[in-house]
């Protein structure tokens, strides 16, 4: 399948003799933005160390538009990007020259589109400061100037949000969704900000104890078909009446408020029930399950072990 | 390719000239060439017309020395260095030279054993070339490039050797301007009167300062890579840094010591200072040039192998 640019077949990692990562396997195509999520510890960063061939392969292979990265390297990682266990640059370099220095390591990129990613990622200004002095969110927009360089198929990104302001983050998801639609870039992400994750990823995988839980699409489709995990909470006086004319219904009631895990397209049928019964309704509040919800929900809980 | 190449190694060279302690070790070098140089006009001897009654009268100097630390073997060397004076002298008495005064090419020849600071230098830079990479957490973002790790390590072998070749040029530049303001030049290509394997003659000034130079290298190259060596096994600069340094000041001592036992003439101590064959200085008697080469280049072998093997299996960790 020639639109495949990862495809992580079979993959184990063992340090010592303890497993780390268990049989995972990930394909991602062409233009898609693959979120990883899982509690610290999961095996996130192990598994984007493994694809950019700074850790080996114990068991299973990794091929990056086919190019296998233990045994074709060089050609895989040509077209890959990454920023990987936080933003570290030449201390002693400027932005700019910390830009040159990688952009050397590859064929022909051009001093023009050097400048083009210094005002994609908003250093306009400060880029001829020495990075010691950079903050740390200065430091994360640089790495990532670093990262698309040479216009790469598959980006790599190990939680590139951590140190960002709100800015950064909407300036960078807007970037990231753009290249991937028009550039038809892959991008593998991870981050522990999971309302982040929900807008930017076209698809998530869960990995828990090195092991891959569930993968899952975030396609509006997806959401639709998966909305008995919304909430309607719906406000009033008469508790005792309605639950008299309510017992077709499964809900939960919390002081004054009815709580209904329904369909979007039951909620006037139930609106109507209520009023031709002469229940008062205050106040119709209809939240969609979000990610994070849903992420305690896959994973079962917030602990780590 | 070749251009991809170069690019490796422009950066690294930008790596290390980029940064003020490199800088700092250039000035260092120049307080210490200029203080060599201050010194030298201070105990130059420079003879009047009456040059060859002042050549022995310090000859008479000489002998009454020699025969007063006669007995103490401590003074070994003031014996042989006060011998070569006299034989320099009774040179150009016999030949009826007027001694030259001590200028620039003879500064710049005799500067050749401050090559031990340059050495400080490459060993240095040579112990933190990799380390340094792991210290900034710049390591993961060079080998994600598309180069396998040997390239990487080699092009970085490589800016150890031209940083070396560098401050050398740097030294006997400086050495050469320093000596040419403080203490004048004797010529474009003049022949300075030295002694050499027991025997004094006329020498080639430009020649001797390159042999001179040649030979130190020698030390200077296998120090350098074996402190390169030990920082890629154990990522760590001060073990690297300390080890070659101990190593590189008491390598004669530890072959003197061993002397007599069979596996000195193994150490590679032994065999780093190739001038002994041309001054027949031996340290040990049953090693030739030959056998010197084939041990140095052994052990130069087994450095940059088993880097190149370590560097090439483990996985690349920053915060170990
Ligand atoms: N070099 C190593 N030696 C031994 N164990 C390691 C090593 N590197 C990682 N681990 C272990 O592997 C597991 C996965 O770590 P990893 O860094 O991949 O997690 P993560 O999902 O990225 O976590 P986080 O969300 O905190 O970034 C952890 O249990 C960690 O202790
Ligand atoms: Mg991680």
């Amino acid at each position: 399948m020639e639109n495949t640019i990862l495809e992580i077949k079979n993959v184990t990692k063992a340090i010592k003799r303890k497993k780390i990562l268990k049989n995972i396997s990930i394909k991602i195509p062409k233009g898609e933005i693959y979120g990883l999520i899982g509690p610290n510890g999961a095996g996130k960063t192990t598994l984007m160390r493994m694809i950019t061939g700074l850790s080996s392969i114990t068991s299973g292979d990794i091929f990056i538009k086919e190019k296998s990265i233990s045994t074709e390297r060089k050609r895989a990682l040509l077209t890959l990007g990454t920023i990987i266990e936080g933003p570290d640059m030449y201390p002693f370099f400027s932005g700019k020259e910390n830009l040159f220095h990688f952009a050397r390591m590859y064929p022909n990129i051009s001093k023009k589109r050097i400048e083009e990613v210094i005002e994609i990622v908003g250093l306009t200004n400060s880029i001829n400061k020495k990075v010691k002095n950079y903050s740390l969110g200065m430091k994360q927009r640089l790495g990532i100037a670093q990262s698309i360089l040479h216009n790469p198929s598959l980006l790599i990104l190990d939680e590139p949000t951590n140190g960002l302001d709100p800015a950064g983050i909407k300036e960078m998801r807007d970037y990231l969704k753009k290249i991937a639609l028009q550039n038809n870039t892959s991008i593998l992400i991870s981050s522990h900000l999971l309302s982040e994750m929900e807008l930017i990823c076209d698809r998530i995988g869960i990995i828990k104890h090195g092991e891959m839980v569930s993968e899952h699409n975030l396609s509006e489709m997806e959401l639709i078909k998966d909305s008995s995990k919304n909430k309607v909470t719906i406000e009033i006086q008469q508790i005792d009446e309605a639950k008299q004319i309510l017992n077709e219904y499964n809900y939960t009631i919390d002081n004054n408020l009815l709580i209904f895990h329904i369909n979007k397209e039951e909620v006037p049928n139930l609106i109507h029930l209520l009023t031709v019964n002469n229940v008062k309704i205050y106040e119709v509040a209809y939240t969609k399950s979000t990610l994070e919800e849903r992420f305690f929900e896959w994973t079962g809980g917030n602990t780590i072990d | 390719m070749i251009k991809n190449l170069f690019n490796l190694v422009l950066n690294e060279m930008l790596k290390i000239y980029k940064r003020k302690s490199t800088w700092m070790m250039y000035l260092f070098l120049v307080v210490f060439i200029a203080g060599g140089a201050i010194l030298a006009i201070n105990t130059q001897s420079s003879y009047s017309e009456n040059w060859k009654v002042e050549l022995e009268e310090e000859n008479k100097t000489l002998v009454q020395e020699i025969e007063e630390f006669s007995g103490m073997p401590g003074m070994q060397t003031i014996r042989d260095v006060n011998q070569e004076s006299i034989m320099t002298n009774q040179f150009y008495l016999e030949n009826d030279m007027k001694p030259m005064n001590y200028g620039a090419w003879q500064f710049v020849l005799d500067n050749a054993d401050m090559l031990i600071i340059v050495s400080l230098f490459s060993i240095i830079i040579g112990a933190t070339i990799i380390s340094d990479e792991y210290k900034w957490g710049t390591i993961k973002l060079l080998m994600v490039r598309p180069y396998s790790r040997s390239t990487i390590l080699a092009v970085k072998y490589l800016a150890i050797l031209i940083f070396t070749f560098f401050t050398l040029l740097f030294m006997q530049l400086a050495s050469f301007i320093t000596g040419a303001f403080l203490l004048g030049i004797e010529g474009i290509n003049p022949e300075i009167v030295a002694f050499r394997n027991g025997d004094v003659g006329q020498l080639n000034a430009i020649k001797m300062i390159i042999s001179n130079y040649s030979y130190n290298l020698i030390p200077l190259i296998m120090m350098a890579t074996l402190a390169f060596t030990i920082s890629t096994i154990f990522k760590n600069s001060t073990i690297a840094i300390s080890l070659a340094i101990v190593l590189m000041l008491s390598g004669n001592m530890i072959v003197t010591f061993f002397a007599d036992q069979s596996f000195t003439k193994y150490l590679l101590f032994a065999h780093t200072d190739l001038q002994q064959y041309q001054n027949n200085s031996m340290l040990l008697e049953d090693t030739s040039l030959s056998f010197s080469i084939t041990i140095l280049i052994i052990y130069y072998v087994i450095f940059l192998i088993s880097s190149f093997i370590v560097f090439n299996r483990k996985d690349i960790i920053v915060n170990e």
